[in-house]
């Protein structure tokens, strides 16, 4: 009956609230006004994140989940350091974080730079290109995951119709050419150890397919907004039209691009439905957010979990400060 | 070479380029749709079929042989009710923080700083807190658990939908008698109100994708996307159903697009920072 | 957070959002007055009928699950994974209603992470369901949450000529305690091409050789694209699988007195049996992501000679299908080493899905019944006859009027008498994580399958000392 007396407290300090929020006087209701929020999102953020501090150093599982839960220190944040599958996962997320957000930088800019010209239809097009960003991620991957099977999948029915060879998507084939191309030697070793296979590609092309045209959809309001004046300027002085993009366009879109990085950035760290739903948690493809869910959840392993969560939560906190820095930086030069 | 002709090798690009561009973007999410109508007997044939007859066996399979409806119910309940508290607590936040800077910036980064933490990181508190509390499998875990997103959004979204009234507005609804909250009421929330369902769809949406939080907190009152799932069964992968479900999945988000395409943007630079 | 990461985010905020929100606001209120406008105010309307509407519904909906609560008859819940055993156990619970009048609603989960949502919810303390489909391997782990009820007094007070437990394959335990009756046993057979292969393989090595003839890489003119197949994907089977190569050649997972033989010569030697058939090509290169589906697949569509080990369950469901090699599909034991006397040791693997009854159940009793009638004879030949399923009773298998719908029935029997299973272990899931690391490890040549097996028997090592503490 746990939920029913929650529920009762709610409602009563909900009424209570209500009540007073027509008498408090008006030097205290900017304060009034947020306290709600500021309740519910402690509850939500801080109390958990507390909670799974202390879970983090004691030992707690599904084998003791009913009984106490030993201290144990930072034992198991050092289980977690130490673990190869985890290690590959966290290099395995850099990986996929610089692919894809390299990728949908570059193809969002082209793909803004295209919708830019006038032609006819372009509200339509637009339009069109912009539906795969609301969809349901888990419905992305399970819609990538049938165009990438290899039978009968449809890429693959593709170029079969068209007389290619079936490519091995969601596998850990290594990818043609890139050993190569990059002098490493064993395609097979840069399979493996690289992550040059085409398990992490597969994630990386569902990725940017649906998070290229937001990216677009930034640069295009930035080019939307570009001033007139220096490029009739450039335009007077005979530059070409690359010059241009050069020298002009992209030093004015940079504050644009750099919003579209840094909110790429924590979106991409935050990366699960899609690869559970490709791969359902193959070793191969772990990023850190799947090998999580395997020590906490799958695994049951409550305390070691806790203690990747933390460490996750912190490493957000760096990046994010990295990149701030990063663009502070810029803005001063 | 001629202008003329140099002009005409341009469009050919452009053109090339932009068909490419919608086939590549637009052109997975209409295979889902087609592929729905496959009979089950081409639907894992090997060669590609183009050219069937349409059937709507998948979709006669979802509305009776599963309990869509029940899904469908916990969808709606979940993401709507959340999106009420979220928009409710949050424009009242918004609104103090826009109009009398309560908190200063420190107060909004640590509400932007909340929605930073991938969701992943909080499942396994919350899967322990909640089994303590009972509270798993019930609608309410859901409503709340999807705050921790929908909150922040929203007062972030409606800070800046509020920053754009002119405070003149208020003061002289004041000056005739209001109260400041009556001021908020009768003559902010008005003017914010396309702003305010815009922030509303948003909300609306997020809740309708979310899967991980379902997964661990909800197995037994599933959500649609969750609910697609059940597809993928121990012997087979069923794509035909999955797609008819996955079509209703995709729905609103395609209506929303549709209709948002212009405020997309505000949304998304809001709502998917951090 | 410190004020010049929040100075700083805001401020690199705002001048990318002052651009783009500029470029936004002035193309808002120039359509403005278009259609647009028209739209969001519509959809605002609409909204607001659909909010109301659903609080409306939702608040409905709770009054009805609360008067529903007050009602008599509430029916026994059974949760279960989609599939044949789905099929099977909801024509036994029609029956079983029929006869006693105690209605059984069955709730169905998708497979994707089945039995870790079951445990998951186990441990949470749901009460969600009362009886519960549920793997016999992992029963170790959830009674450590004291989330199952024990059936002993159950089994006690029931009759024991209709009970008859000497009948049941298995039952699973702790101590002398019994927590789970098997309803679904699942055993290896190999599969092949009748029309191709005239004499099954009986080695490994013989595999080998016939999986090799059946390659398309290596011999043209074969018929199918790949010699062999079976599932190598990280999740449930890849461990299972493995284990049937590996009993064979002499490796173990770990004793009664805890001597690991995950890292043992005989289980490197099935780990480069693994690698063998990989570089030869005779198995697909996308092996790692072949779990049941895409073998049973693969079988239908005619791309591979023989699948093996592989389960049980396939066999119905190949002669059901409307695949044109539905009948070319042969089953025998799977293969196995030549010993010195010139005997040849097989080692199938098998094991079981039990029910289980959730200890926070509220209608216990009748959850008995329902469990007790699922798994015993005449709720097993039901079972049998209705789906794919195979009852783990041996009155069932060796029923000859069952076995002629279902004829792999004998070859079950004649596994069975020879079959290894899994040790019981508190700490499955991260040992079959382990496993499934490992393979994918040796499979895709990460690592030596000497290396590979030594880090899987360092971490069950560490995993049995720390259970045993």
């Amino acid at each position: 009956m746990a939920l029913y007396t929650i529920l009762l407290v709610i409602a009563g300090a909900l009424l209570l609230y209500c009540l007073f929020l027509t008498r408090v006087s008006e030097h205290a209701l900017p304060v009034y006004l947020v306290v709600p929020a500021t309740v519910i999102l402690v509850s939500l953020t801080i109390f958990p994140i507390i909670y799974l501090v202390n879970l983090s150093i004691r030992d707690v599982g599904i084998y003791n989940f009913h009984s106490s839960w030993p201290f144990v220190g930072l034992g198991n944040y050092a289980t977690i350091i130490r673990d190869p599958e985890v290690i590959a996962s966290f290099f395995r997320t850099l990986q996929f974080l610089v692919a894809s957000i390299g990728l949908e930088l570059v193809l969002g800019m082209c793909m803004a730079l295209i919708l830019y010209q006038e032609f006819k239809g372009r509200g339509a097009v637009t339009t069109l290109l912009m539906l795969p960003i609301m969809v349901s991620p888990i419905l992305v991957g399970m819609m990538w995951r049938y165009m990438f099977s290899f039978n009968d999948g449809f890429i693959n029915q593709i170029f079969s119709a068209l007389g290619a060879k079936k490519l091995p998507w969601l596998t850990n084939e290594p990818l043609p050419l890139i050993s190569t191309i990059l002098g490493l030697g064993d395609p097979k070793w840069a399979a493996n150890t690289l992550n040059l296979n085409y398990g992490l590609a597969s994630i990386v092309i569902t990725d940017v397919w649906q998070w290229t045209p937001f990216v677009a959809l930034l640069v295009l309001a930035g080019l939307n907004a570009l001033p007139v004046e220096p490029y009739e300027a450039a335009v007077v002085d005979g530059a070409s039209g690359w010059a241009i993009f050069r020298h002009l366009t992209l030093p004015l879109l940079r504050p644009v691009i750099m919003v579209a990085l840094l909110i790429r950035l924590m979106d991409a760290m935050k990366v699960f439905d899609t690869i559970w739903a490709l791969f359902e948690g193959a070793p191969f493809t772990r990023v850190l957010n799947i090998s999580l869910y395997n020590v906490g959840i799958t695994r049951k392993i409550y305390g070691q979990g806790a203690a990747l969560s933390i460490l996750i939560i912190i490493l957000v906190t760096i990046m994010a400060q990295l990149v701030i820095g990063f663009v502070e930086r810029l803005e001063k030069a | 070479m001629g202008v003329a002709k140099r002009g005409r090798i341009k469009r050919l690009l452009l053109g090339l380029a932009i068909f490419l561009m919608v086939v590549i973007w637009a052109g997975p999410i209409l295979v889902v749709m087609i592929s729905s109508f496959k009979p089950e007997s081409i639907i894992r044939r090997e060669s590609l079929v183009l050219i069937f007859r349409p059937s709507a066996e998948h979709y006669h399979f979802i509305f009776t042989k599963w309990p869509f409806w029940q899904f469908l119910v916990n969808s709606v309940v979940v993401s709507s009710l959340s999106t009420v508290i979220s928009v409710t607590v949050g424009s009242l936040a918004a609104y103090s923080m826009a109009r009398f800077n309560t908190g200063g910036p420190r107060y909004s980064f640590w509400v932007l700083s909340t929605r930073m933490a991938p969701p992943a990181v909080l499942v396994i508190p919350f899967f322990i807190m909640f089994s303590k509390l009972r509270l798993v499998n019930t609608w309410w875990v859901l409503i709340f658990v999807y705050l921790t997103f929908n909150l922040s959004f929203v007062i972030w979204t409606m800070r800046s939908f509020f920053e754009e009234i002119p405070e003149a507005i208020e003061e002289a609804a004041m000056i005739d008698g209001c109260t400041r909250l009556l001021a908020f009421r009768h003559v902010v929330l008005p003017l914010v109100s396309s702003g305010l369902a815009a922030t509303m769809m948003f909300t609306l949406i997020f809740s309708w994708n979310e899967f991980i939080f379902a997964l661990v907190l909800s197995a037994f009152r599933k959500t649609l996307p969750l609910a697609l799932g059940d597809f993928v069964t121990g012997y087979a992968i069923n794509w035909g159903p999955l797609f008819a479900a996955g079509t209703f999945v995709m729905i609103p988000a395609i209506i929303f697009t549709l209709i948002m395409q212009r405020r997309l943007i505000r949304g998304l630079t809001l709502g998917a920072v951090v | 957070m410190g004020d010049d990461l929040s100075n700083g985010l805001s401020e690199s905020l705002s001048d990318g959002l002052f651009v783009i929100r500029g470029a936004v606001r002035r193309s808002e209120y120039r359509i403005e007055n278009l259609v647009e406008w028209r739209l969001v105010k519509m959809v605002k309307r609409l909204l607001k009928v659909f909010l109301v509407a659903s609080l409306l519904l939702g608040l409905g909906v709770c009054g009805l699950f609360a008067s529903t609560g007050l009602a008599a008859t509430q029916p026994v819940v059974l949760v279960i994974r989609t599939g044949p055993e789905a099929d099977g156990l909801r024509v036994v619970a029609k029956e079983f209603t029929k006869e006693t009048g105690i209605p059984v609603q069955i709730n169905e989960l998708g497979r994707q992470g089945y039995e870790y949502t079951i445990t998951t919810q186990l441990v949470a303390g749901t009460d969600a369901f009362d009886v519960a489909f549920y793997p016999g391997w992992l029963i170790g782990e959830v009674v450590q949450a004291g989330a199952l009820e024990p059936l002993n007094s159950f089994i006690a007070k029931s009759d024991p000529k209709k009970f008859d437990r000497d009948d049941l394959l298995v039952v699973y335990g702790l101590g002398d305690k019994i927590y789970a009756l098997p309803t679904d046993v699942s055993v290896h057979f190999l599969y092949y091409r009748k029309d191709l292969i005239p004499d099954p393989p009986d080695t490994w090595d013989e595999y080998f050789e016939v999986a090799k003839k059946f390659t398309r890489s290596l011999n043209p003119k074969s018929p199918t694209a790949f010699g062999a197949g079976f599932s190598a994907h990280a999740g449930e089977e890849g461990p299972k699988i493995f284990s049937s190569v590996m009993w064979s050649m002499g490796g173990w997972i770990f004793d009664e007195k805890g001597n690991v033989g995950i890292d043992s010569p005989g289980a490197i030697a099935a780990g480069e049996y693994y690698v063998k058939l990989a570089k030869a090509g005779v198995i697909s290169p996308d092996i790692l992501s072949w779990s049941y589906p895409n073998v049973l697949d693969a079988m239908r569509a005619g791309t591979i000679a023989m699948a093996g080990p592989f389960w049980n369950a396939a066999y119905a469901e190949i002669l059901n299908s409307d695949s044109p090699y539905r009948n070319s599909f042969a089953v025998t034991l799977v293969p196995g080493v030549k010993q010195k006397d010139g005997s040849i040791l097989r080692t199938p693997f098998w094991h079981g899905w039990t029910l289980v009854m959730n200890a926070q159940s509220r209608r216990k009793q009748l959850a008995w019944e329902f469990l007790s009638y699922a798994t015993g004879k005449h709720g097993g030949a039901i079972y049998a006859r209705s789906g794919g399923g195979t009852p783990a009773r041996r009155s069932v298998l060796g029923n000859p009027d069952l076995q002629k719908i279902r004829p792999e029935f004998a070859l079950v029997l004649k596994t069975l008498d020879i079959a290894r299973c899994e040790p019981v272990m508190p700490f499955y899931s991260s040992y079959s994580d382990a496993m499934n690391v490992a393979i994918s490890q040796m499979l895709t040549g990460k690592a030596a399958p000497k290396d590979a097996l030594r880090e899987a028997g360092a971490k069950i090592r560490e995993l049995l000392k720390k259970s045993g503490k």
